[in-house]
């Protein structure tokens, strides 16, 4: 449905697995973060197009020359294809909610972008510049804040993003946050992915198999302590389809992720001003993709009860979360915030 | 112009039907987040908290932005004509000085890389500074020179300094059941010299009693004896008692605060001073040091995860991690320290307080060392490329 109107806000979560826009329109979509290119005629014949985002672009991949450009959360540096991939998602990612970029008529469009926690500055700016053109006004939050403030959790509480790049910290005030209320970690969903694999691939070494069976299986299956049932998958072993058990390879995988995120938010915590950490205690969120693995809330919520207990849940529509807050922070943005940043 | 065609949806979500992003107007779509409340989030922002936030996300991208606009083009030519001059004089003079520098005091890979790192930060710490002239940092590469394999030398592994951590006045960590680190590390470095012995290494010990070393004596010592390798033997402890695992660390930078934190505390009491610290970081980073470091790091932490979890079926692999602990700052072979289990978590503890899981532990780090040494010498069979 295309908006009418002079202005559409739009928040975009450039994530490094999945990449997610939600616009005023009332559309929201959510895309891997893949770009291919065709190799050659005869890939472009077949695919008839020049560029292939998404779902597509993993599921032709022997035809494309296959761009994941995102890294940690951050426009890849170096590779100028990469930077032409983040350009093509966006561009892509517009289209979804019925914006052409590229046409005269079209209606203004503003932006907000969200970044991880820690993003450097230059960081911040290669955003921009890849949104230069496509948006006509652009804001770069910090994505856990977006969160936050689609949540409208602003005040003593602390945001646990775990995407697949990283897995971003961020804890609310009441004040726009600073670099010691945040962190990111690169522990998150990509990691688990190369854990599984590498147990996969260690327990069963003549099995066949791909990055993108192992990241299904954990969106699938993925779990922490305990689970009620085995989980069984079918691989092919010498291109016989064969049923395995990866319940322990799954939970070991996931269980990774554990500490680094359990210490990070203690940590945090414990630099909150002594009054309010109860509080923050109280209201841990978790969004991302990696906050729908089965278990990561009670496990948080154990770590929680060594310093007093505390309360973690997570947000209705993970994968959403970021790009809501961000159309959430667009849509409160005043016009003349909008006249300042134009890119 | 090319026609624009909208590519097909990956997933087009369906929004839920209280969703109010269905209605028309923003304004509608806010009141709704205001009054669908969430029980379980802190404290109602007020709107003056949120408009705060705004002015304030508003402010940090206005010091984002470059502070200065692209100059007009100069009307006096003339002007321009002597820059361009200047400029085509002092660029070759410059490169040419900035390649005999370079070639005087080759800089490396990881010396650039620092640098720009340390730039960016930098530039980073001061979001509001408009006065700062943001652009993107381009990172200029050359070409490194390929340092030689140092499998092309079949070298042996013969002589191997075993360090248990801590001893004497510092115990180290210390568990509620009145469980000594440095006791437990002791035990595991007698236990792992005597497999190494049998198999004819020449193994010395930083410490083999409860006496105290400082770090500067202990590296002192793998030094003179011109080791072969090095590994320091410590038991882990954090705050937060279900933490646990096997984790190995090897010479590197690091940012991940828990380590940081760790290798303050395994660094106190080093008897280095100021003075020394600058020779130490001299030769810090020598590839080859920290290559065979990481092979010889990521051989044990395979084992200890291998073999413990026999004893320890929860036991968890916290992997192959780089840090900077004195001891292998300062030592001149490859060198790891292994944190075998935590003192903090009840049930390491326990395990710890056993004999079997510390044979268990000592027998895992030589069956590290073993496979670590073997690769040396396949590769001593096979021909060297040169």
């Amino acid at each position: 449905m295309n908006d009418t109107s002079d202005v559409i806000h739009v928040g975009i979560d450039l994530g490094t697995s999945r990449s997610a826009i939600s616009g005023s329109n009332s559309q929201r979509h959510l895309i891997e973060s893949y770009v291919g290119w065709p190799v050659d005629m005869v890939a472009r014949k077949i695919l008839k197009k020049d560029v292939v985002i998404g779902r597509e672009a993993i599921d032709n991949r022997t035809m494309l020359d296959l761009r994941r450009p995102l890294e940690r959360g951050l426009i890849k540096e170096g590779a100028e294809k990469d930077a032409k991939a983040v350009r093509e998602l966006l561009q892509y990612l517009l289209s979804l909610v019925g914006l052409d970029a590229k046409r005269g008529d079209r209606p203004r469009i503003r932006a907000v972008v969200g970044a991880p926690a820690e993003a450097l500055r230059v960081n911040k700016e290669q955003l921009r510049a890849a949104m230069k053109g496509l948006a006509d006004s652009v804001m770069i939050v910090s994505e856990p804040f977006a969160v936050a403030y689609g949540q409208e959790a602003l005040l003593h509480t602390m945001i646990i993003d775990m995407g697949a790049g990283t897995t971003d910290f961020c804890v609310m005030n009441g004040h726009y946050p600073t670099e010691e209320d945040q962190r990111t970690l690169d522990f998150a969903g990509d990691i688990i992915d190369m854990k599984l694999a590498t147990l996969f691939q260690e327990h069963n070494p003549s099995t066949q198999f791909t990055v993108h069976m192992v990241r299904a299986w954990k969106e699938q299956w993925g779990y922490v302590g305990k689970t009620k049932s085995r989980i069984l998958v079918t691989a092919p072993i010498g291109g016989n389809p064969t049923e395995l058990d990866i319940t322990d390879e799954m939970r070991i995988a996931c269980e990774t992720l554990v500490p680094p995120v359990t210490e990070t938010m203690l940590d945090l915590v414990a630099r909150v001003d002594p009054e309010f950490q109860e509080q923050v205690r109280e209201n841990i969120i978790l969004a991302g993709g990696c906050a729908m693995i089965n278990g990561l809330r009670e496990a948080l919520e154990g770590a929680l009860s060594s310093v007093g207990g505390g309360k973690v849940r997570v947000v209705s529509n993970p994968d959403f979360a970021g790009s809501d807050g961000a159309l959430a922070i667009a849509l409160d943005a005043l016009e003349s915030d909008w006249e300042i940043l134009t890119a | 112009m090319r026609e624009f065609k909208p590519y097909p949806s990956y997933r087009v979500v369906p929004l839920p039907v209280t969703h109010v992003m269905a209605e028309e107007a923003n304004g509608s779509y806010l009141e709704h987040r205001r009054q669908r409340k969430r029980a379980t989030s802190g404290m109602a922002p007020s709107p003056n908290i949120k408009q705060r936030l705004l002015r304030e996300a508003v402010e940090e991208n206005m010091g984002q932005r470059p502070r200065l606009l692209p100059r007009p083009i100069p009307t006096k030519p003339s002007f321009w004509t002597r820059r361009l001059i200047l400029t085509l004089i002092a660029t070759p003079l410059f490169a040419l000085s900035a390649l005999f520098l370079l070639a005087l005091y080759p800089i490396n890979e990881y010396e650039i890389t620092q640098f720009l790192t340390f730039a960016s930060k930098v530039l980073g710490r001061q979001p509001s500074d408009h006065k700062l002239f943001t652009s993107n940092i381009v990172e200029e590469t050359y070409p490194v020179p390929k340092p030689i394999n140092f499998r092309v030398f079949p070298l042996r592994v013969n002589k191997i300094i075993i360090d248990p951590g801590h001893g004497g006045e510092d115990s180290g960590a210390v568990a509620s059941q009145d469980i000594l680190e440095k006791e437990v590390t002791l035990d595991i470095g007698i236990r792992l010299r005597k497999l190494l012995e049998r198999d004819a290494f020449h193994v010395l010990m930083t410490r083999e009693s409860d006496t105290t070393i400082p770090l500067k004596r202990r590296v002192e010592l793998a030094n003179t004896e011109s080791a072969d390798l090095f590994v320091s033997i410590h038991a882990n402890w954090f705050k937060t008692p279900t933490t646990s695992g096997v984790e190995t660390y090897y010479l590197g930078p690091t940012d991940d605060p828990h380590t940081i934190q760790l290798a303050a505390i395994e660094n106190k009491g080093s008897g280095y001073t100021l003075g020394h610290f600058h020779k130490l970081l001299e030769n810090v980073y020598l590839n080859v040091r920290r290559t065979e470091s990481r092979q010889l790091a990521t051989s044990v932490q395979n084992q200890l995860t291998k073999s413990l979890r026999n004893m320890n079926p929860k036991l968890l692999n916290r992997g192959v991690k780089m840090a900077p602990f004195l001891v292998l700052v300062s030592t001149k072979m490859p060198a790891i320290l292994a944190e075998v289990s935590f003192l903090s978590n009840q049930a390491e503890a326990r395990l710890l307080s056993t004999t079997e899981y510390r044979q268990g532990i000592a027998q895992a780090l030589y069956q590290g060392i073993r496979a670590y040494t073997k690769t040396l010498h396949l590769t001593a069979k096979k021909e060297p490329k040169l």
